[in-house]
């Protein structure tokens, strides 16, 4: 009972504040660029107007085109449930594992990559393209990133991880983790940029999109990043979450944690945003690749440690 | 101002000479028969020194500017719509003659490339500024772009809505993410300026220039006065002059500001900010933020407000200041190919220039009138300025005080070119950043 | 239809080993070298239910005329429980599949490849009491020493040479290299698992790991590299098979380590992987032949919107190519999952070099998986979306009425697999039981798990929530949003749409095959290599063609030092 009530109140929070994060970092970023900025709750108007929208649909689309956007909204809200973020022992919590969780956000990308192509035009083409090429290299990277926790932790599944967290406090591998995973999420949401139509990636893809079907992808676009930003504020930044049987007012603790973490984590997003034009799409193969490599020497650090000790 | 190397005194320059000498200002121009002509664009090909600057038409006549010691003008009578083409010994005449027939009808004999370059099939008449535009009713052709040859090569079409730039069609022909050929589908930026401004009085036709190219329009307006006072043979009073040095310098300052201020991140939005200032202190200067119509022929319409002399230099200080953080700023822009930070470290070496030139022309500026009353005569004149992207070449021919025929060459019409063969192997992300570095604006080239 | 004949028999002989557990000899003749036997037991049973599958769909594709020979052979070779019959069976095969060889290297790959099966199967036989020949007398005495390492050598370069001689392009002749592919790797686990006891050493699984993860990058890239649909898919059939090499090694270490349930982990993982992989290659291959005789081609630059053209062939494609990107809820992801967490878990051997090699190993897969994905979006957004970009894919026809049942059945089989695969897994027990002993104790219900009590992949759960998710979105956007939608062209940017009379006009604008796959391959600094490939690839097939009496003589001579050992030993 307790954890379905606390997954109800996790799905609204997450539901709620995914819109609300893409405001806060717009509205960071535009003030550290001296301008006044949108309104925190601008992007939830925009759904709202989207959604009551007349869409429009390319001629050459076919009906996988009006399909995409159910499965990636679906899937990353699924994802979304998965994600521990105010306290640990939901309902969904033996489901929540780690390789699960990246296959499903890959669900997603690789049905926009899909929508990209059906659209029949060089730009959706492009961005579809570059989405696999983003996730080629990004995806073994964090396959390594779970290599290592699940070591660490003596398991992929999530909720494991971050229950033998709570009990021991762990290394500078640890600290390795969570800065490969900030890297690797940082490429593979590929937050929005206000950039020109040849440097994008999801966007070019999304591209032929209107109305409401445009609200439910980028919808999944934001929670993709808050579910990003969460595991992160879950994995590495533990503290003030609720363990699975506490209180209410462990519940509450862990609410405010957890909204100040993700918010500092939007903020520190934008302000990378704004400090860099971001890499190139020529160099993100590179950064990941590196981060991989780096992942790949500390899996074998860990191992050895622990395994051969 | 490009300045030609080399002896000036090549078979090509001296066949021009040799050619019938018009009473033109401050050069004269050389008119020469079809067959010295031809000749001479058969010299051109062995020939590399005198430098293609640029080629129009009248309804009669082709012209085409080079640069030996002097700037020279060439022209040719045109015969049965023919003329010879030059662009096979000087490939950036090829957009000039496209742009000859699409206008004046006149067709290059032997050119690289016969394909439109501003008539896209939809304007009402054929060949506007000929003798006898022919009207248009056929629908248009859909455009014509030459590709790459290669193996399951794609096209990628960009714009002209919501590009890169400015509404330009760009095709881009690529393997993967690395480029082929990109080439520019242009004309949608065509105003009709030459037809606008013909049969216009002097004072109807300053203004028409201004509006050419808005982040240049006090360079084309310089230009053009020079062109205008050229063929009258006035010459401006000495505080309009300089005045006129100081607004070319403002603008310049501005136009650089305003093409760092893309780069995106923190670099692009303090660049912006300077823009503002600037922008804002013109106009307490001279009452218009992009000090447009300012400069007239004859002088300048203003003279400085009282305001000016703590809103320039105060903007100045800033703008100087800024400078040491903004080069740090750009090495931290690593992510940009290394073509685009380099154009954008000279963009900022440029500001500095500009800065120190203002402080100079300030210090010391001449009393007296600001213009002088133009004649309403008759005559020839060729103006330049040196415009924030390059030199900016105004013709005139003047009857009895109203424009007869006239052409602005814009730097636009080299740059294009010069873009497009830039982006081939490039990466397709890259683009934007090298289009932003060359900066070519299709409204000075679309006219 | 003999071959249809041929492969329910087996099927049904399949299910009532794996089923009712009906396992034992079926036939028995007494002769030289100890007798020629068949058998049942639940490994070959395993592998009898792909080769009749891949047999049957073959026999819907293909009008080879020695097929029911082809598939009869297979099958024999799956029951042989005596050297003599496996290796004459599975050289019957061969040559029976002669007319879907390439060239003569075909001939010098399978001469070669066959060559070394026979040398190993003598090596392995007992040697007190004559040549005994039966899987019985080779278990009974285990090879040991040089003798093994001789064995695993044969072994692994003659299922080696099977697995990458080269087949003619047609959509009958992958079915079958699929079906010899599972034989060989039959071949493999019979061989490695089987009869060479359960003493063999640990090290033994380090080959089969490095050659696997290799095999499984470069497979990656051959896949995005190919330029139609079948050598996409054979890449990414080989791909599997580096997977599954994956999987077969660290099951033999972690048995040479006394790590009986990690072994029995992955081993199930790389079989729960070829089987499923069975099913929905065959779907695609089944999807290229319809698309071949449909549109005319199957070469992707010549393609272009098939799934509005061929709906049933373009929705088979699209469950296909799900799988083989390995998307959580498809048949391609329980397999991988498995092997995945094999190498997550604890225990492990404690050995330095071999977590180093498993961290390689684990990104090599990573690796060769995600490449795949690459290649399976690139084949149906290349090949199915978008626009025609030949008349002929335009007027493209959907496949006959029969092609359609069976690739709605097995795109059916493919869900089913995705999302219950622990009826699968049910499968491949009596297989795990057989080959280590043990079962793998996490194959729940509705769950599969790495140990009994583990959280796991919850299939149907993952599904619920997303059906669930997916009909919430719908009622809200049911209650909210504007329910209008209009069909206009594509935005281009201001241009004009393509004039009416020129349909295909205007398809350089969309993005081409040659320019998705590019995107991928120079990302690993694809030109670069090409050259050195080039060069490489040319000095092979000089050794293979023009030097091929040296390979052969190479293989013989391997063969005689097998002997010397074997006579020495």
């Amino acid at each position: 009972m307790i954890a379905l009530a606390s997954l109800v109140l996790h799905a609204a929070l997450m539901m709620t504040s995914a819109p609300l994060l893409a405001g806060l970092r717009a509205l960071a970023r535009a003030r550290l660029l001296g301008r006044a900025g949108p309104s925190l709750i601008q992007p939830w108007r925009d759904l709202a107007r989207l959604v009551r929208k007349h869409p429009v649909l390319p001629d050459t689309a076919s009906w996988l085109f009006t399909c995409v956007p159910f499965v990636c909204l679906a899937a990353a809200i699924v994802a979304a449930l998965l994600v521990p973020s105010f306290a640990l022992g939901m309902l969904t919590a033996p489901l929540s594992d780690l390789v699960v969780l990246a296959g499903l956000l890959a669900l997603a990308r690789y049905a926009l990559a899909l929508a990209g192509y059906d659209t029949g035009t060089g730009l959706g083409g492009m961005g579809a393209t570059r989405i696999t090429l983003v996730a080629v290299w990004g995806e073994p990277a964090v396959l390594l990133i779970i290599l290592v926790l699940a070591s660490l932790a003596g398991s992929s599944n999530l909720d494991a991880i971050g229950t033998t967290l709570s009990e021991q406090p762990q290394g500078v591998l640890w600290f390795a983790a969570g800065v490969a995973l900030a890297i690797v999420g940082f490429m593979l949401t590929g937050p929005g940029r206000d950039a020109a139509q040849l440097t994008l990636v999801h966007e070019a893809a999304m591209f032929d999109y209107s109305g409401r079907y445009l609200a439910m992808v980028a919808y999944a676009g934001q929670l993709g990043i808050l579910v990003w930003l969460s595991l992160l504020a879950a994995l590495f930044i533990p503290s003030g979450m609720a363990s699975g049987g506490a209180g209410l007012m462990a519940w509450a603790l862990g609410i405010v944690a957890w909204g100040l973490k993700v918010g500092a984590l939007g903020v520190c997003l934008a302000v990378l945003e704004a400090l860099a034009a971001g890499p190139g799409i020529t160099r993100v193969p590179m950064v990941l690749g590196m981060t991989a490599l780096l992942m790949w020497l500390a899996a074998v650090f860990v191992l050895a440690s622990q395994r051969l000790a | 101002m490009t300045i030609a190397t080399g002896p000036a005194n090549g078979p090509a320059i001296q066949m021009m000479r040799a050619g019938e000498a018009h009473p033109m200002r401050p050069w004269p121009r050389y008119l020469l028969t079809p067959e010295a002509w031809r000749a001479m664009a058969q010299a051109l090909r062995s020939d590399p020194t005198p430098e293609f600057l640029g080629l129009w038409a009248d309804t009669a006549h082709v012209h085409a500017l080079f640069m030996a010691d002097a700037p020279l003008l060439a022209s040719v009578r045109v015969e049965a719509g023919l003329f010879d083409a030059l662009s096979p010994a000087r490939p950036a005449a090829a957009g000039f003659e496209r742009m000859v027939h699409d206008l004046w009808g006149h067709f290059a004999g032997g050119g690289v490339d016969p394909r439109p370059l501003l008539d896209q099939g939809r304007w009402p008449v054929l060949r506007p500024l000929s003798a006898r535009p022919v009207p248009n009713a056929a629908p248009p052709d859909p455009p014509e772009f030459l590709g790459a040859a290669g193996h399951d090569l794609h096209q990628m079409p960009i714009g002209p809505i919501g590009g890169i730039m400015d509404p330009v069609h760009l095709r881009i022909t690529a393997a993967g993410e690395t480029i082929a050929r990109l080439e520019a589908g242009l004309g949608y930026a065509h105003r009709g300026i030459p037809a606008l401004m013909r049969g216009k009085t002097l004072l109807a036709a300053a203004p028409l220039a201004a509006r050419i190219t808005s982040d240049s329009t006090v360079a084309h307006s310089v230009a053009f006065a020079r062109a205008l006072e050229a063929a009258a043979d006035i010459n401006p009073p000495p505080r309009g002059h300089a005045l006129r040095g100081i607004m070319m310098e403002l603008e310049r300052i501005a136009t650089q500001l305003g093409d760092l201020g893309a780069t995106p991140g923190f670099l692009g939005a303090r660049c912006s900010d300077l823009r503002e200032g600037v922008l804002r202190a013109n106009h307490a200067a001279f009452g218009h933020r992009l000090l447009m119509d300012r400069v007239v022929p004859g002088g300048t319409s203003v003279d400085l407000t009282p305001a000016a002399a703590s809103a320039i230099p105060t903007v100045l200080d800033r703008v100087a200041s800024a400078l040491p953080g903004l080069l740090r700023g750009l090495r931290l822009v690593k992510a940009m190919p290394r073509a685009g930070a380099g154009r954008l470290s000279l963009q900022l070496a440029d500001i500095g220039e500009c800065v120190r030139l203002l402080r100079i022309g300030l210090a010391d500026l001449p009393p007296g009138a600001v213009n002088v009353a133009i004649p309403s005569e008759s005559g020839e004149g060729l103006g330049v300025a040196n415009g924030p992207r390059g030199d900016i070449w105004h013709w005139l021919q003047l009857d009895s005080g109203v424009v007869a025929a006239n052409f602005a060459r814009d730097p636009a019409w080299l740059q294009w070119p010069l873009a497009e063969a830039a982006c081939s192997g490039a990466s397709l992300s890259g683009v934007p950043s090298i289009l932003r570095s060359f900066i070519p604006v299709s409204s000075g080239l679309e006219l | 239809m003999a071959t249809w004949a041929e492969c329910a028999i087996g099927t049904i002989l399949a299910l009532l080993a794996l089923g009712g557990g009906v396992t034992g000899s079926i036939l028995v003749l007494l002769g030289p070298l100890g007798g020629l036997h068949l058998a049942l037991d639940p490994v070959s049973a395993l592998f009898l239910l792909v080769v009749c599958g891949t047999g049957a769909a073959a026999a819907l594709e293909c009008e080879l005329p020695l097929l029911p020979v082809a598939v009869g052979a297979l099958v024999v070779t799956l029951l042989a429980a005596d050297g003599f019959i496996l290796v004459l069976a599975f050289a019957l095969a061969s040559i029976a599949l002669a007319p879907e060889w390439r060239g003569r290297s075909g001939l010098r790959f399978m001469a070669g490849g066959l060559l070394c099966l026979a040398a190993a199967v003598a090596l392995l036989a007992p040697r007190n009491s004559g040549i005994d020949l039966r899987f019985a007398a080779m278990r009974s005495a285990a090879p040991e020493g040089l003798r093994a390492a001789a064995v695993l050598l044969l072994v692994l370069i003659g299922t080696g040479l099977h697995l990458i001689s080269p087949s003619r392009p047609s959509p009958g002749g992958a079915l079958l290299s699929g079906g010899k592919i599972a034989v060989a790797i039959y071949i493999l686990v019979r061989v490695l698992f089987d009869l060479c006891g359960p003493a063999a050493p640990s090290w033994w699984g380090l080959p089969l790991l490095v050659i696997g993860a290799g095999t499984m990058v470069l497979a990656g890239l051959r896949a995005n590299a190919a330029d139609d649909l079948l050598a996409a898919l054979g890449a990414s059939r080989i791909g599997a098979v580096g997977l599954i090499a994956v999987g077969l090694g660290v099951a033999m270490t972690a048995r040479g380590s006394d790590l009986a349930s990690l072994s029995a982990l992955t081993l199930a993982g790389a079989l729960l992987h070829g089987v499923s992989y069975a099913v929905f290659d065959v779907l695609l291959v089944l999807c290229t032949g319809a698309v071949s005789r449909g549109a005319g081609s199957a070469v992707l630059s010549q393609l272009g919107g098939l799934i509005r053209s061929m709906p049933a062939v373009g929705m088979g494609a699209l469950v296909g190519a799900a799988c083989l990107a390995g998307l959580p809820l498809t048949a391609g992801f329980p397999g991988r999952w498995l092997v995945l967490q094999s190498l997550l878990a604890e225990p492990h051997p404690s050995r330095l070099w071999w977590h180093v090699v498993l961290a390689l190993a684990l990104a090599a897969v990573a690796f060769g998986s995600a490449l795949q994905a690459a290649a399976a979006v690139r084949l149906v957004g290349i090949g199915f979306l978008g626009r025609p970009r030949t008349p002929q894919a335009a007027a493209a026809e959907d496949a006959p009425r029969p092609v359609r049942l069976m690739i709605a059945a097995l795109a059916g089989s493919c869900m089913l697999i995705g999302l219950s695969p622990s009826a699968l897994l049910a499968l491949v027990q009596p297989a795990l039981a057989q080959l280590l002993g043990v079962r793998l104790d996490g194959g729940r219900l509705l769950v599969i798990a790495a140990q009994a009590d583990a959280p796991g992949y919850a299939a149907l759960g993952i599904a619920a929530m997303l059906a669930l998710a997916g009909g919430v979105v719908a009622w809200t956007l049911r209650q909210f949003a504007n329910p209008a939608a209009s069909r206009v062209p594509a935005w281009d940017g201001g241009m004009d749409a393509a004039p009416v009379g020129l349909l295909f006009g205007a398809s350089a604008t969309q993005y081409s095959a040659a320019s998705a796959g590019l995107t991928v391959l120079q990302s690993f600094g694809y030109p670069a290599w090409r050259s050195n490939m080039q060069r490489w690839l040319k000095v092979s097939t000089a050794l293979l063609q023009r030097r091929g009496a040296a390979g052969l003589g190479g293989a013989l001579l391997l063969v005689l030092l097998g002997l010397l050992l074997w006579a020495v030993a």
